[in-house]
């Protein structure tokens, strides 16, 4: 039977971290310890927020320490934001725990997931984490969007023509001709037939 | 393509004319309902398309309140290279119409609508209906409007969804891909049917070039003759025969057998000519024999025995006439004689009727017996005057007997004469005749010649001439049959060089048809092949599409426990069928009716997903941007805030036009969706609506130059 996997919470925490660094977010190098009252708390910056990670070992932690977490970030938020600047309204608490939650206590977490009192939560624990990758699942809603837009009207669309035939068995290189003759408004079949006569003197 | 400014007139909720900048990576509209928010995106999606189908009538577009009965929308666009596109569209209440100044370049209808297709969306030249085309991409991937927003996920059938993607994606231009080479294969098949025609034609002509050569092959049994030994020598034997030629051609020449042939001709003509005069010798030698030994009788003899037979018979004829003269007297006396005899006797029979005893004329006595005798002497006497013979008479009949025989003598002498005359005469024509027939054979008459000796000569000469040239006749015939020969065994080989030549082009044919027929089954293959792309291109960009869907809803993450959504397509009876499905992945469960597990909130979350998801991903979108007509209705705290930052996300990549009817909602817009740096967020405030038209405030939001608050 495969083992289930269970990260750590430094795993978790550094998992974290290079996610949102890579995304365009500073990391915040302030000692911010005692207020956190936890090591396992990371804050970072970007243009539109103020994000603060925090890690607990269990869910047992997390559901009883997130709302002091909160309170330091809206502290922090106080102490480098004005009232009237949009950014004070701009905290994002990321609570994670590696722990999975009892069915009992999945109504909390929907709570405090719900819960947009003071800055937004975005709340995962071991049922959501099975691996590392999980964690950049919870970090979306931060990042920015990853768009890979799918090829061009029209043309583009044509070329993935060849590649899709060419798994239903027609030849790949043929299927070319025909789109590049039909592109330049070529007689296409007369296109192909140059080709692959041509192409059949070189085989002989 | 980004949308610069807008300016409407009579157009729905804008009875006068109101000008918008638009010019910003965020446009936040907000005021209460029925102040103008959707007229204004309406605004947008109609100067674009020209309809706006939720509407219904056309139109329903006119503002009631229009002093010029006319909607009038223009927006100026600005594309990448900051050329300027302005789309200008009006409408009367029957007609619109659209103009077009694309950097300064000004197109009207027809062409405009052609142009605004080329220039923002190609696909809508590939479908029957244009406008519709457009319109669906806009709704589909731009402009996300209020009533609608759930309908891609709830009304809309599975084949309406997966048509909608198609069109989105580009599918379109492999349906036009397949039908122009459906147009080009049936095109190739009527030109391989014609090369199979001429491989038909050179199949039947290599077969009748092979039995030409069967044909000659089997006539040519007999061992090939040099004709150039014997060619030379019988034209000269023919020459010299008489036959005339201005050059004797070479046996190889293609004239050979015609001048051969008319060499035989002059041979035979000569040959006959021949013949002839030696028949006209021999006639004439034979007649000449035969003449020898007749004797021409002397014609004076015969005509003096005619004279004198002549002569005699002229005085017979003339005693004659004497004779008869005289004999005509006589019988005249006689004649008179016997009249006097015949009265006499008329006279005596009445005489004797009426003898009596006297005379009753004079009544005297007389003799009665006496006179009775008398009268029966007188009537014997008129009895025998019938038969007597008068002598001139006879010597008549005497006379004519001799005038019988001196004719008879006479017409003997004269025939015997004209016997003469005529053997004179033949003998005098015979002897013309033959003197021109000698001419004719060119004998000299010579009072010398022996003629019959010349003759005999020239005989044997044209005995032994003719027999020379039916010789040579028959020889000429030879090399004619020779040269005929030769020529066939010429033909024959160019029939195998022709033959050769047809066995290529059939094989180059044979070739090409197996060639083209490969060619054809090829595409008829792909074609085929891409009656199923669509779907498969569909189902490939699906699965683009489907990641983001996937990112932007777990962005959102409206649903504790169903927190995977996907797209579901099939290809089901020649149709793509499209569904939504979201699932639970702890527990694998899904569903593909998302409406029957999510709350009227969430299900707007997963539309606004679903829909941001089509715009972000389709790179060549009409217009670079993403309006949302009011998306925060119904929508709960956390799900709100989770689109609302991914609408600061968006804007990102896309014009962003947001619309709300809640004034704190407007406010969190404002500052989520806030500028920093070089960015630019204009908000537009409906703060009322009278007949006119809306009233709008307009504010620009102040950019945050230094965002950065604590790791600066």
């Amino acid at each position: 039977m495969e083992e289930e996997f269970i990260p750590t919470v430094t795993e978790l925490l550094a998992n974290a971290t290079r996610i949102l660094e890579n995304h365009g977010y500073r990391r915040v190098n302030i000692d911010i310890t005692e207020n956190w009252q936890t090591s396992n708390v990371r804050l970072f910056e970007d243009d539109y927020g103020i994000v603060a990670v925090v890690v607990y070992d269990t869910w047992g932690d997390l559901s009883s320490n997130w709302v002091d977490a909160q309170a330091s970030l809206v502290e922090l938020l106080s102490k480098y934001t004005t009232h009237y600047d949009p950014k004070s309204w701009e905290g994002y608490l990321v609570l994670l725990t590696p722990s999975p939650v009892a069915r009992q206590n999945s109504l909390e977490l929907t709570e405090i997931r719900y819960d947009i009192s003071r800055v937004r939560k975005l709340v995962a624990t071991g049922d959501d984490i099975k691996t590392l990758d999980d964690v950049r699942q919870i970090l979306l809603p931060l990042l920015p969007l990853k768009v890979e837009t799918i090829n061009e009207i029209g043309e583009s669309v044509l070329n993935i023509l060849p590649e899709l035939l060419s798994e239903r068995g027609l030849p790949r290189k043929e299927v070319e001709i025909i789109i590049d003759a039909f592109l330049e408004r070529k007689p296409i079949v007369e296109h192909l037939h140059k080709y692959r006569m041509k192409n059949e003197d070189k085989v002989d | 393509m980004k949308i610069k400014s807008i300016e409407l007139t009579g157009f729905r909720g804008f009875a006068q004319k109101q000008f918008f900048d638009l010019d910003a990576d965020a446009v936040i509209v907000v005021g209460a309902n029925g102040r103008g928010k959707t007229s204004l995106f309406d605004g947008i999606l109609w100067a674009l398309t020209g309809k706006i189908s939720r509407l219904g009538k056309e139109d329903a577009i006119l503002s009631k309140y229009s002093e010029s009965g006319e909607a009038y929308v223009s927006i100026t666009m600005r594309a990448p290279n900051n050329e300027l596109y302005i789309v200008s569209r009006s409408f009367d209440g029957k007609n619109q119409q659209l103009r077009l100044d694309f950097n300064g370049e000004v197109v009207n209808e027809p062409m405009a609508t052609i142009k605004l297709f080329e220039t923002i969306w190609p696909e809508a030249l590939l479908t029957t209906d244009g406008a519709l085309s457009l319109t669906t991409a806009i709704t589909r991937s731009v402009y996300l409007q209020q009533d609608p927003v759930r309908q891609f996920i709830e009304a809309d059938t599975d084949k309406e969804r997966f048509e909608a993607v198609s069109e989105l994606v580009g599918a379109g231009r492999v349906n036009e891909l397949q039908m122009a080479l459906e147009r080009a294969r049936n095109a190739w098949s009527r030109s391989t049917t014609s090369v199979l025609n001429n491989l038909e034609q050179g199949r039947s002509r290599l077969n009748r070039l092979k039995d030409q050569l069967n044909k000659l092959s089997s006539s040519m049994g007999e061992s090939e003759v040099n004709v150039d030994l014997i060619w030379a020598k019988w034209w000269r034997v023919s020459l010299a025969l008489g036959i005339s030629a201005e050059q004797v051609p070479d046996p190889s020449s293609p004239e050979a057998p015609f001048k051969i042939n008319g060499a035989i001709k002059q041979l035979e003509a000569l040959r006959r000519s021949t013949e002839r005069r030696r028949d006209i010798a021999e006639e004439l030698l034979s007649e000449i024999k035969n003449r020898s030994s007749m004797v021409i009788p002397d014609e004076k003899a015969f005509q003096e025995a005619f004279d004198k037979a002549d002569k005699e018979l002229s005085v017979v004829r003339q005693e004659l006439v004497e004779a008869e003269s005289q004999a005509a007297e006589e019988r005249q006396r006689q004649l008179e004689l016997r009249e006097s005899h015949e009265e006499l006797r008329t006279i005596a029979e009445l005489a004797i009727r009426h003898l009596g005893d006297v005379c009753p004329v004079c009544a005297q006595e007389y003799d009665r017996n006496n006179t009775h005798k008398r009268l029966k002497k007188l009537i014997g006497t008129a009895a025998e005057d019938k038969t007597e013979q008068l002598p001139g008479h006879q010597r008549v009949m005497a006379l004519a007997a001799v005038i019988k025989d001196c004719e008879k003598a006479r017409l003997d002498a004269d025939m015997e004469l004209q016997k003469v005359k005529d053997m004179s005469e033949e003998n005098r024509r015979w002897l013309k005749n033959r003197d021109r027939r000698l001419r004719e054979l060119g004998v000299e008459l010579d009072p010398d010649t022996n003629i019959t000796k010349i003759l005999s000569v020239l005989v044997r000469s044209l005995v032994n001439k003719a027999d020379d040239m039916s010789s040579q006749q028959e020889k000429g015939e030879e090399i004619a049959l020779m040269l005929a020969r030769a020529s066939e065994i010429a033909r024959r080989v160019e029939i195998d060089t022709e033959i050769k030549t047809a066995e290529d082009y059939v094989e180059n044919l044979k070739k090409t048809l197996k060639g083209r027929n490969l060619t054809g089954d090829l595409v008829t293959r792909i074609i085929d092949g891409l009656r199923d792309a669509s779907y498969f291109v569909v189902d490939e960009q699906l699965g683009h599409i489907g990641e983001l869907l996937q990112w932007i809803y777990s962005t959102i993450d409206p649903h504790p426990s169903f927190r995977t959504v996907r797209f579901l397509s099939d290809f089901y009876r020649g149709h793509g069928l499209l569904d939504t499905e979201i699932e639970d992945s702890s527990r694998k469960i899904s569903s593909n009716a998302p409406q029957t597990i999510l709350s009227s909130s969430q299900m707007n979350a997963l539309a606004v997903s679903i829909f941001l998801a089509f715009n972000l991903s389709i790179k060549s979108l009409p217009i670079q941007a993403a309006m949302l007509d009011d998306p925060l209705q119904s929508l709960d705290d956390v799900n709100l805030l989770g689109i609302i930052d991914l609408l600061r996300r968006v804007r990102e990549k896309r014009q962003l036009f947001v619309s709300t009817h809640d004034s704190r909602f407007g406010q969190l817009l404002e500052r989520k969706l806030r500028p920093v740096r070089d960015q630019r967020t204009v908000t537009i405030e409906f703060t009322g609506w009278d007949q006119e038209g809306p009233t709008v405030d307009i504010k620009e939001i102040e950019p945050d130059r230094e965002p950065i608050r604590i790791s600066a």
